[in-house]
């Protein structure tokens, strides 16, 4: 049997990773792009700060932790939408972008594994140095990239990669957006207006996001029956997305209304 | 009606000091002594040679990893009790996640969003809806009592309820029942598979959802626990070596010996 992949030699670099992905100091945005007009799949940033986002089918943007991983998905910023700080504001962090599948071997500092990536994050540590030269050639030990610690519980495991038949790297690069690599999927939407909620009983899936919006006119908010999650306040045009993950029944109301008047059900199943 | 509380200001530099991955601890003087694995006991703070990155050793019999030295200074005054144990020892122990804020102690915001939380257990964040009710649960100087944490490390934490009146959240009691990271995050000791030479103790097991299966290589030769159905496995174990893994949806799993011919059953249940 091989021996265990080791690679203490490749440890140093890791400092030179940002926390958060800074892009290069761009000439100023020429314009910034409505709330309304970002659409799925779309790379976005504030006005302040760098960080470039990805814009999720569910309606959340996803952080890049560092610039090593966005280069797996992207070459350059040159599809980097601006926009209001205050409009990125009302967009939800979803989680993080993990390394595109296939492109990068991966280690950390304190553990001399290395893993190739699957989709959804997957890792699937390389048996040995044989394997890992059949699927990445000679130059393997060049591909592999340093994950701070403080990423590595946004990855799972997978089987390990005892033949190299059991993974391929082309493959697993076919995934062609962060949208698929994740799963992700519309949320469903749930409108207030001040006559209630649109749809007060709702069936989703578990694992499926729940996205309201407040079309006003006046202040609304959904919030769980014992306010163990709720919206906060809602103004006209704020929207809340929470995903629902255990099997059940929730059962909301708006803050502003009366009970009697405005209560909803979401049945988890 | 109160206005969302808005937190632009102070709180932009504070996130380039927050480091990398994993607390950067002040050089110490070499470790006297190293601790051995048997000797290590939950609730441990732990650290290997090369690296001054320190963990928490859970009771689960996984490492938590600190992001940045802001969420381990809510848990700890400093660095007095880090055992340092050897790289080789302390690459043998997974990593279980991150740790998070100590509830109670602090307020936290991300950059790109005006809103600051409280954290209550688990890491959950409760936004506060104004600052009338930040100042009644933290006083006039609540706005330094503010930290902000990187976008990267955010989805560490859950939201629940917006905090509308003071009354719903206090930190002193969330302090204080807070003792210690195991609670936070309501680790629990993991149920353990012995795998000798002639199979494995006990071959059909049923655990509750959530919980860690530690896998440990008591015979004299190399095994493994594989899923039939190729989705996990512990890779191969030399004797003496162990690997864990949460389940944590239900499930029939059967498992085998890729070295042997040894076979078992777990049962993940709900509750």
């Amino acid at each position: 049997m091989t021996k265990a992949l080791s690679f203490t030699k490749y440890l140093i670099g890791m400092f030179g990773i940002a926390l958060t992905f800074l892009i290069v100091n761009s000439a100023h945005a020429a314009t910034t792009i409505s709330l309304s007009a970002v659409q799925s799949g779309d790379l976005i940033r504030g006005q302040a700060f760098s960080a470039v986002y990805y814009y999720g089918q569910d309606g959340l943007r996803y952080v890049f932790p560092n610039d090593k991983i966005y280069f797996t998905w992207y070459q350059n910023f040159n599809t980097v939408k601006w926009m209001t700080d205050d409009d990125l504001a009302k967009i939800q962090i979803g989680g993080n972008v993990t390394y595109k599948p296939g492109v990068k071997m991966i280690k950390i500092n304190s553990d001399p594994r290395v893993y190739a990536v699957s989709e959804k994050g997957t890792l699937r540590e390389i048996a040995s140095e044989e394997i890992a030269k059949s699927l990445y050639g000679s130059t393997w030990n060049k591909k592999i990239d340093d994950l701070p610690d403080g990423f590595f519980s946004n990855y799972h495991f997978g089987g390990r990669i005892e033949l190299a038949t059991q993974y391929s790297p082309i493959a697993e690069q076919k995934v062609v957006s962060i949208n698929d690599d994740k799963l992700l999927f519309p949320a469903t939407i749930v409108r207030i207006s001040d006559a209630g909620f649109s749809t007060p009983t709702i069936h989703v899936l578990s694992g499926r996001a729940v996205r309201f919006i407040n079309d006003g006119p006046s202040l609304h908010s959904a919030t769980e029956w014992d306010r163990i999650w709720g919206s906060g306040t809602m103004q006209v045009g704020d929207t809340y997305t929470r995903y629902f993950d255990v099997k059940g029944t929730w059962t909301y109301y708006s803050i502003y209304d009366a009970k009697s008047k405005m209560t909803g059900a979401i049945i988890v199943e | 009606m109160t206005q969302r509380l808005v937190l632009i200001t102070a709180s932009i530099m504070l996130m380039l000091s927050a480091a990398f991955g994993a607390i950067i601890m002040a050089p110490p003087a070499q470790a006297a002594s190293f601790t051995s694995l048997s000797n290590l006991k939950s609730g441990d703070l732990i650290r290997g040679e090369s690296f001054t990155a320190v963990y928490y050793y859970g009771v689960d019999g996984f490492r938590y990893v600190f992001p940045n030295d802001k969420a381990y200074f809510t848990w700890y005054s400093n660095f007095d009790t880090v055992k340092w144990v050897t790289d080789a020892d302390l690459t043998t122990i997974q990593i279980g996640g991150n740790v998070t804020y100590k509830p109670g102690v602090k307020m936290i915001k991300i950059n790109s969003d005006p809103r600051v939380y409280v954290v209550a257990k688990s890491g959950l964040i409760r936004a506060i809806s104004s600052e009338t009710v930040a100042k009644a649960l933290y006083g006039t100087t609540w706005n330094k009592q503010i930290d902000d944490v990187a976008d990267g490390f955010f989805s560490n934490y859950k939201i629940g309820g917006t905090i509308d009146d003071a009354s719903m959240f206090s930190p002193t009691s969330e302090k204080a029942e807070a003792v210690d990271i195991n609670f936070d995050k309501g680790l629990k000791a993991a149920v353990v598979v012995s795998i000798t030479d002639t199979g494995y103790s006990p071959a059909t097991l049923s655990v509750k959802a959530g919980t860690a299966v530690k896998f440990v290589n008591n015979g004299t030769t190399k095994h493994t626990a594989s899923d039939d159905a190729g989705d996990w496995g512990t890779g191969t174990l030399n004797p003496g070596e162990s690997f864990s893994k949460y389940f944590k949806t239900a499930a029939s799993l059967n498992f085998h010996d890729v070295y042997g011919s040894a076979k078992a059953t777990l049962t993940v249940t709900l509750n």
